[in-house]
């Protein structure tokens, strides 16, 4: 059963009539970047908001809500804080769904700002309509043709729908990754900015976006939690179905606290989120890059069913150290079985090449690029081995081996590019393209591998105990 | 299901009498309602009544000052152990008056308790506290005065599953000590995870609780005691 407010959220990720309170002609506003946005990204029915207009960019212009004749949706405010209440007040008699408000000024910097933004959630709610904000970036939803990122809109990420969704407390956050990723391959079903969170929060998206049957892998960034009790909750179910991997801040803890027993002056925040992370499957990183590494990671490959990694590698040496870094990383180097031996001596020359884990496929595939794409479909057959972990050079013949042989096996492949991304970018995209994360070091391979490892055996855990 | 009722009779008492914090017999007595193991332990209020208990008990048996204002029981000279018998709890009683009247002369001294030495286990701790964000959390770690030093700990949010229990128990450093070290038998990890979820279900149900330390409790090859304990209520 679908709750009230994953209905509502839906409502308003899929507005097909939308508002822009504040829209403007002027050059190098949000009021015109947004307005070019909807329009661009194809939103059905948009609806200028502005007094003293009667046409922006073509669009007929209307002086307020109400004055718009037919039924809206969704409304974008980007008016100043003190006009926000009596907009919402119009929402509400005009029916909406939701209003998304951009102003800062309000909990984030007063008391009287906390008052207010919950006398707005207050009215809001009262009349059947959300708030998302305020203090946020809105949110990017590219198959309804609905952005608000700023960033997004300037690099004019395409609004091609996809499967990883997503909710931050950080505006940036939400804008950014939706650029770096979508560069990168991937695509989005919905990614929002929370706010303050006067209304819609944290716990709310978490639980629209586990029942969101587009989206396969959540992202979020996260610093506090309006109602912890409800986030844990939702979170042992959400984790349990879908990855969900979680930038948190503020996880640096602050000297002893003073408190009358033991436990007390033991549970420190960063601890009880290490507890929340562990008991709901959560996959927590620390840093932007593992966020869209392990993104990539997600949203590419399978699930694996064990640690069992097989390293694929044509210099024997940097064989060694990608080793040392699945080895590090907590993966498993099992022998590969005798028949993958036998096989793999078949296609490989004898001098010059190494047959283990790593498996060393020589120089001479520089040669033959094809060794790549033949050794990874005969090292996929084994059943020791659960993921494949491939160094190449930024050679595009022989990612072509490895693309083509990744799309007939069920088991993760991870490439490390022997390559700086700024050097040869067109390699990483082209990998990206054809679904394949490609990280210019084999360590962060490694981590995204092992995290895929460990979420493949909670959310197997999980399931076991039904 | 835990029995919550027992419970509820002991903590009214504390509020009526404007307490947060449960003395060492009244959290016993939370406990045992919940259904978890502790020394057994009688209050005595004077020299001959501690006499008298300790060989209802038996020996050893050991003796710890009653007050709501001594926290520290230890440093305030008001614990005796391995009491062989009854002349050895007279002067036992006499020797913890004098020094806790001494070293805390504004201190409410409601007795003595007697109570049986628990035979001697590995040393853990099970504990509760409030988290601001996520309310209450449970504790497991290596107990007694090794929580203080090693800080060798693990948390789970409540509710705990028995699978967060068995988690909780095994993801200490030394979770190598449970399952037998040099010759000792593996203690009895099933025992200890039943009080942990004991407890989960206990606070669960009972916001009214802040805070609470078992520590330590003995874990033994065959189940686990509570030998000292300590409740703390909100305000």
């Amino acid at each position: 059963m679908q709750s009230e407010t994953v209905r509502q959220i839906s409502q308003i990720f899929n507005a097909q009539s939308v508002a822009l309170v504040g829209a403007s002609d002027r050059e190098g506003t949000f009021g015109r970047l947004f307005l070019e946005g909807l329009r661009d990204l194809g939103c059905p029915h948009i609806y200028p908001v502005n007094p003293k207009r009667e046409e922006i960019l073509g669009f007929k212009t209307y002086a307020n809500l109400t004055a718009i004749p037919e039924p809206v949706e969704l409304a974008i405010l980007l008016t100043p804080p003190e006009a926000v209440l009596g907009i919402v007040k119009e929402a509400v008699e005009k029916k909406l769904k939701g209003v998304v408000v951009f102003a800062a000024g309000f909990g984030e910097l007063s008391a009287e700002g906390k008052a207010l933004e919950q006398e707005i959630a207050r009215v809001a709610r009262a009349g059947g309509v959300r708030v998302i904000g305020p203090n946020c970036l809105g949110f990017f939803s590219p198959a309804a043709g609905l952005s608000t990122f700023p960033m997004s809109l300037m690099e004019k990420v395409p609004n091609r729908g996809g499967s990883v969704g997503g909710f931050a407390q950080s505006g940036s956050f939400t804008d950014q990754v939706v650029w770096f990723l979508t560069k990168k391959g991937a695509a989005f079903s919905t990614m929002v900015s929370c706010g303050n969170e006067c209304d819609l929060a944290a716990e709310d998206y978490l639980e629209y976006f586990g029942e969101d049957e587009n989206t396969r892998t959540i992202l979020a960034y996260m610093e506090g939690v309006k109602d912890g009790r409800r986030f844990f909750e939702v979170a042992r179910k959400v984790a349990a179905k879908k990855p969900v991997i979680m930038w948190k801040g503020g996880m640096s803890e602050q000297g002893a606290k003073a408190a009358a027993s033991h436990t007390g002056a033991l549970a420190g925040s960063a601890t009880v989120w290490n507890a929340l992370f562990q008991q709901t499957g959560i996959i927590n990183v620390s840093c932007m890059e593992q966020v869209v590494d392990c993104a990539l990671g997600f949203h590419f490959s399978p699930l694996p069913r064990g640690r069992g990694t097989a390293v694929l590698s044509a210099h024997g040496g940097t064989g060694v150290a990608t080793a040392d870094n699945c080895l590090a990383a907590g993966l498993e180097l099992p022998g590969l079985a005798d028949e993958t031996k036998a096989r793999l001596r078949q296609i490989m020359p004898e001098v010059g090449t190494s047959i283990g884990n790593p498996v060393d496929i020589g120089v001479a595939s520089l040669l033959n690029p094809g060794l790549y794409g033949e050794a990874i479909r005969i090292i996929a057959d084994d059943p020791n081995i659960d993921m494949i972990l491939v160094n190449t050079s930024a050679i595009r013949a022989c990612e072509e081996g490895i693309v083509e042989a990744s799309k007939t096996i069920d088991k993760p492949v991870a490439v490390s590019i022997f390559a700086l991304p700024e050097l040869v970018p067109q390699e990483y995209e082209y990998l990206a393209e054809n679904g394949i994360a490609a990280y210019p070091d084999a360590k962060r391979a490694a981590y995204v591998l092992s995290r895929l490892a460990e979420y493949a055996k909670f959310k197997a855990e999980r399931e076991a105990e039904g | 299901m835990v029995n919550t009722t027992g419970s509820y009779e002991v903590m009214e008492k504390a509020r009526e009498e404007g307490r947060t914090i449960l003395t060492e017999i009244e959290s016993k007595q939370l406990l045992r309602s919940l259904g978890i193991s502790t020394t057994e332990i009688r209050l005595a209020t004077s020299e001959e009544e501690a006499m008298a208990m300790s060989r209802e008990i038996g020996y050893p048996c050991v003796l710890k000052v009653s007050s709501a204002d001594i926290t520290h029981k230890s440093d305030a000279g008001g614990v005796k152990v391995g009491l062989a018998d009854a002349d050895q709890v007279a002067r036992a009683y006499r020797a913890i008056m004098a020094s806790c009247r001494a070293k805390f002369p504004q201190a409410a001294i409601e007795g003595v308790t007697v109570q049986n030495m628990a035979r001697p286990g590995l040393e853990v701790i099970i504990g509760m506290a409030t988290d601001p964000q996520f309310g209450p959390v449970i504790m497991f770690g290596l107990g007694g005065v090794w929580v203080e030093v090693l800080k060798d700990v693990s948390f789970k949010i409540v509710p705990l599953t028995k699978a967060d229990a068995a988690n909780a128990v095994r993801e200490i450093r030394a979770a190598r000590l449970l399952e037998g070290f040099r010759g000792s038998k593996p203690v009895d990890t099933s025992a200890l995870e039943d009080i942990l979820l004991r407890v989960s279900e206990f606070v669960a149900q009972t916001p009214q609780v802040k805070e609470m330390d078992l520590n330590p409790v003995f874990a033994y090859p065959d189940g686990a005691v509570a030998v000292d304990a300590r409740v703390i209520l909100g305000e």
